[in-house]
């Protein structure tokens, strides 16, 4: 069940009525059922799989807390029988065995993962290799197996709570099917955001009255993510996707548009999508993490990733970064370079090294071909050419005899990393690598359509679409800049009555008129239709 | 408090630790200042410092970070 | 209490607001019929006439631009509707006489049987629209969608039109807002004349006949449905087939046609074989070579067809009922051309 139709908007009412007709107490029992009735319907089969990451991180869990909860006591009395260097070894046992649960569990979940995404990409290789070194032909045949819904997204946010867990930061949720409803939250598992333990349990779990606004509420920030995903995004999902196809034909500036709209596509299919799930979660009187902060204002490529997709960012920032950064291994092999006298060097070790893995998954994390790596690790070398250049960018600033607080040097700096995150982003709409460079080559080829004025003519968009697209586009960034100063969607609701309701009615005709859904019109076929 | 302020010279010898408490938000340290630094650290008092730890509140003076390792000693 | 009530009342307010938009962006949506394709308001405007519509007639185009039900009147005393779509199949056509019965009984229903030979996947969007598009909420519109529409339509673009014609935004005119409430009548109670001449190939009308001919079981279904529907509610059935110069009938229709009448003890009769008492003539009555008549023709055939029925079964006359009278008057004096 897709998360922009009717289907869904009936479920979700439907859970909504009985959510709040439940006593206070046992409403999360609605949303587990919910979550798992939705679940099933992308398909029974996929049980299987969040049946596994729930049960095996609730057992892991509970056994490496169990392991700390007895080192605990054991150690509290034997308090005094005990010296120093034995607790140590003892606390040291305890860890290792703790680390072992966890291990086995993290390589169980991302195993699955892995195999899922990437046996095909795997035999591809395989056959290759087969084809090139020994001559065979007899291929291995693909898979072609089908992710299970939202694979990726609960089983980070799980994996995150079995290591947090691990490290002792919060009890384990105790109730298996809490636990469960952690996992498989229905709002959030089609495209997160990935939730940490911490603050979406608190939310679950909380006994909330029925309140009239927040339904309000809620139905403002769905219909402001459907605006964004229908209205704009849907819209220009073919063009782009046609420009790109069709490079021969569009060259030029008909490329930097489609990369420019692609950046537009792309973040209002995102975060809009996001902001269904979060005004749906609000209904229920849940919050959910902010996934996105008006990230096409960002001044770096590192703000950027502060900004776009921050719970993943924020994922891989502490559970991979940051254990790789501060590894006794890798501080270690940066004290030795240090040591050896390239300081520069040893102390970019700790940090470059883990940020080189972070973005490598990251890469992986978009999607199982080459061409995501190669998006990753440009995103890798553009944060270190960042980082390392930083000087030099700081001597032309003050040559130029600007600051970086000038709204000259503010823009320039956003314009830039807009550009770069757009050009990186041909990767994504191109079929691989090497096509992926030759449209970015493209763009540089047609100086002939940069004459402006024809450029209408030759959109494969319609211009009616085209013109409604970019006052789309427009309203949607002056959203996000007023956003910026508070929330939206309180202001509207301190206006008076027949504002709100003008305001109300605009958005849900833009959404349903404008939005770019359902089977076309042809006037042709209802004016001659059949006698 | 000696030993961290040592460390500390050994990473930005210009700064006076005793008063300085924006070690972070005025950017006297990088990322990779305060990496070497919790390295030192985690060699020197033989903690465990993990991603919860960081923060800037945690590192932006001296006295911050005693805290901090203080915290994670009596562990 | 008193909060409460008012910030209920307030929501059912709010609630209601949403409402009467969304319904304002539907009407403002659909496409209008007014000018041309009639045939789109022929399901909408039977409402206003449903009291003064003793008899109904639903079948497919031939049904719509063959009977006049002015002639009826004028002759005969009949009140009649022509509730026939372009394309429509059997199902719908049952429940058009559903949806006909449940807004007021009738008095004879007449089902033309042309589109019985069409398969049971027959699907035209177009003519599924306009036939249903125009019909009021019930449960027989929701069970006449689910019988109707293609695999990859939606309920909820039929229940919601804005769904499906939202597109249309790069193409409205002033009309569609200016009819968007507009209740008048564009259809002469469902009747569309049409004035065009155009022969048909001179010569006898020969049927096929074969063994390779049958009727749908789902066809077979929605009829007996209708028949069993109206002799359930004690309302008197016809079966015809309308006039038509065309060769895709087969005499074996018309027998197997017949064992359903009969085991309904009803009647059924193919108008094609009294062409002579009739007296069409399709080198004049028809608009397309014979597949339709033209309103010379539904003259003629609605002539013979009113005397048909007067004579064999009970309807009321209503020539001198005066509400029945002035509605007929109205009807007669207005040209449904002129807008």
């Amino acid at each position: 069940m897709s998360f922009i139709s009717i289907d869904f908007a009936l479920f979700a009412i439907a859970v909504l009525v009985l959510y709040y007709c439940f006593p206070k107490k046992y409403r999360w029992v609605i949303l587990l059922i919910a979550s798992y009735v939705f679940y099933g319907m992308t398909g029974i089969e996929n049980f299987a799989y969040i049946l596994v990451t729930t049960v095996s991180a609730y057992i892991c869990a509970w056994l490496i807390e169990n392991r700390g909860t007895k080192q605990k006591i054991y150690l509290s009395e034997n308090k005094d029988k005990l010296t120093k260097e034995e607790k140590k070894s003892y606390k040291a046992s305890v860890k290792k065995k703790q680390k072992l649960i966890l291990t086995v569990c993290l390589i169980l979940n991302f195993g699955i993962l892995l195999y899922l995404k990437y046996v095909d990409w795997s035999i591809a290789y395989i056959n290759l290799f087969r084809l090139t070194y020994f001559g065979r032909i007899d291929f291995i045949p693909f898979k072609n197996l089908l992710l299970p819904l939202g694979i990726s997204f609960y089983t980070f946010q799980t994996m995150g709570y079995l290591i947090d867990i691990y490290y002792g930061k919060y009890e384990r949720e105790r109730n298996f099917f809490r636990f469960a409803l952690f996992v498989s939250f229905f709002p959030q598992i089609i495209q997160g955001p990935i939730s940490r333990y911490s603050s979406l349990a608190g939310e679950l779990f909380k006994e909330v009255l029925f309140d009239f606004t927040r339904i309000k509420s809620g139905f403002y920030k769905v219909m402001w993510g459907l605006f964004k995903k229908l209205v704009i995004a849907d819209r220009l999902a073919a063009y782009v996707s046609d420009t790109i196809a069709q490079r021969e034909t569009y060259k030029g500036l008909y490329i930097l548009l489609a990369v420019f709209f692609y950046s537009m596509q792309i973040y209002g299919d995102f975060s809009g999508g996001i902001d269904v799930a979060f005004g749906v979660a609000e209904m229920f009187g849940i919050k959910l993490a902010e996934n996105f902060e008006r990230p096409f204002f960002s001044k770096s490529i590192s703000e950027y990733w502060q900004r776009w997709h921050i719970t993943l960012g924020t994922w891989f920032k502490d559970y991979i970064f940051y254990p790789l950064s501060l590894n006794k291994g890798i501080i270690k092999l940066g004290k030795f370079v240090r040591e050896k006298g390239a300081e520069s060097l040893g102390k970019r070790i700790p940090i470059y090294i883990p940020m080189f893995i972070v973005w490598f998954a990251t890469g992986m994390w978009h999607g199982s071909q080459n061409r995501y790596l190669v998006w990753g690790l440009f995103n890798f070398v553009f944060i270190v050419l960042g980082t390392e250049l930083e000087p030099v960018s700081n001597k032309i600033t003050l040559k130029l005899k600007l600051k970086e607080t000038d709204v000259i040097m503010k823009t320039y700096r956003v314009f830039k990393t807009f550009w770069l995150m757009s050009f990186l982003r041909i990767f994504d709409i191109s079929k691989d690598v090497p096509s992926a460079f030759n449209a970015f080559k493209l763009i540089f080829t047609d100086w002939s359509s940069f004459k402006l004025i024809n450029v209408y003519e030759n959109l494969s968009l319609p211009k009616e679409d085209f013109i409604v697209a970019v006052v789309a586009i427009i309203i949607m960034f002056a959203f996000d800049l007023i956003q910026r100063k508070g929330s939206v969607r309180e202001r509207i609701f301190r206006l008076p009555l027949p504002a709100q309701w003008v305001i109300l009615s605009l958005l849900i005709t833009a959404v349903s008129v404008f939005g770019y859904y359902g089977p076309g019109y042809d006037a042709a076929s209802f004016i001659y239709g059949a006698f | 408090m000696e030993t961290i302020i040592e460390i500390l010279k050994g990473v930005h010898p210009e700064v006076d630790y005793e008063t300085e408490t924006g070690l972070i938000d005025k950017r006297i340290f990088d990322s990779f200042d305060v990496v070497s630094i919790v390295g030192e650290l985690m060699d020197e008092f033989d903690i465990e410092i993990t991603a919860e730890h960081m923060v800037p509140e945690n590192f932006n003076s001296a006295q911050a970070i005693f805290k901090l390792v203080k915290s994670l000693e009596e562990e | 209490m008193k909060a409460i009530i008012l910030n209920t009342m307030k929501t059912i307010l709010k609630v209601m607001l949403i409402l009467v938009l969304v319904i304002t962006l539907n009407r403002i949506f659909m496409p209008k019929y007014i000018h041309e394709n009639q045939d789109g308001r022929i399901t909408q405007e039977y409402y206003p006439q449903a009291k003064y519509s003793d008899v109904i007639f639903v079948g497919s185009s031939t049904v719509h631009s063959g009977i006049d039900p002015r002639v009826l009147w004028n002759e005969y005393g009949i009140s009649s509707f022509v509730r026939a779509n372009a394309s429509q199949t059997m199902w719908i056509s049952y429940y058009m006489i559903e949806d006909a019965i449940r807004v007021r009984k009738p008095e004879l229903v007449c089902i033309d049987t042309t589109f019985i030979k069409y398969d049971d996947d027959f699907v035209e969007e177009p003519s599924t629209r306009k036939s249903l598009d125009g019909m009021r909420m019930s449960f027989s519109k929701i069970n006449c969608i689910k019988a109707s529409m293609g695999k990859d339509e939606k309920m909820a673009d039929y229940i919601v039109p804005l769904f499906r014609f939202h597109s249309r935004w790069k193409e409205l005119t002033l009309d569609d807002f200016r009819y968007a409430y507009y209740n008048g009548a564009v259809t002469v109670n469902g009747y569309l004349p049409d004035s065009e001449v155009s022969a048909a190939q001179p010569g006898e009308l020969i049927y096929t006949k074969g063994d390779d001919v049958s009727i749908s079981d789902r066809n077979r279904e929605y009829l007996r449905k209708a028949i069993e529907l109206c002799q359930r509610k004690g309302i008197q059935v016809l079966l015809f087939k309308i006039p038509a110069h065309s060769s895709n009938w087969s005499e074996t229709y018309d027998e197997l046609i017949n064992e359903i009448a009969n085991e309904y003890n009803i009647s059924y009769i193919n108008f094609d074989l009294l062409n002579d008492k009739i007296g069409l003539d399709y080198s004049k009555d028809t608009p397309d070579e014979g597949s339709h008549l033209n309103s010379d023709g539904a003259v003629k055939f609605s002539s013979y067809f009113g005397g048909y029925i007067k004579d064999r079964f009970n309807i009321t006359d209503r020539k001198n009922d005066k509400k029945y009278a002035i509605n007929w008057n109205r009807i007669i004096s207005t040209d449904p051309s002129v807008k």
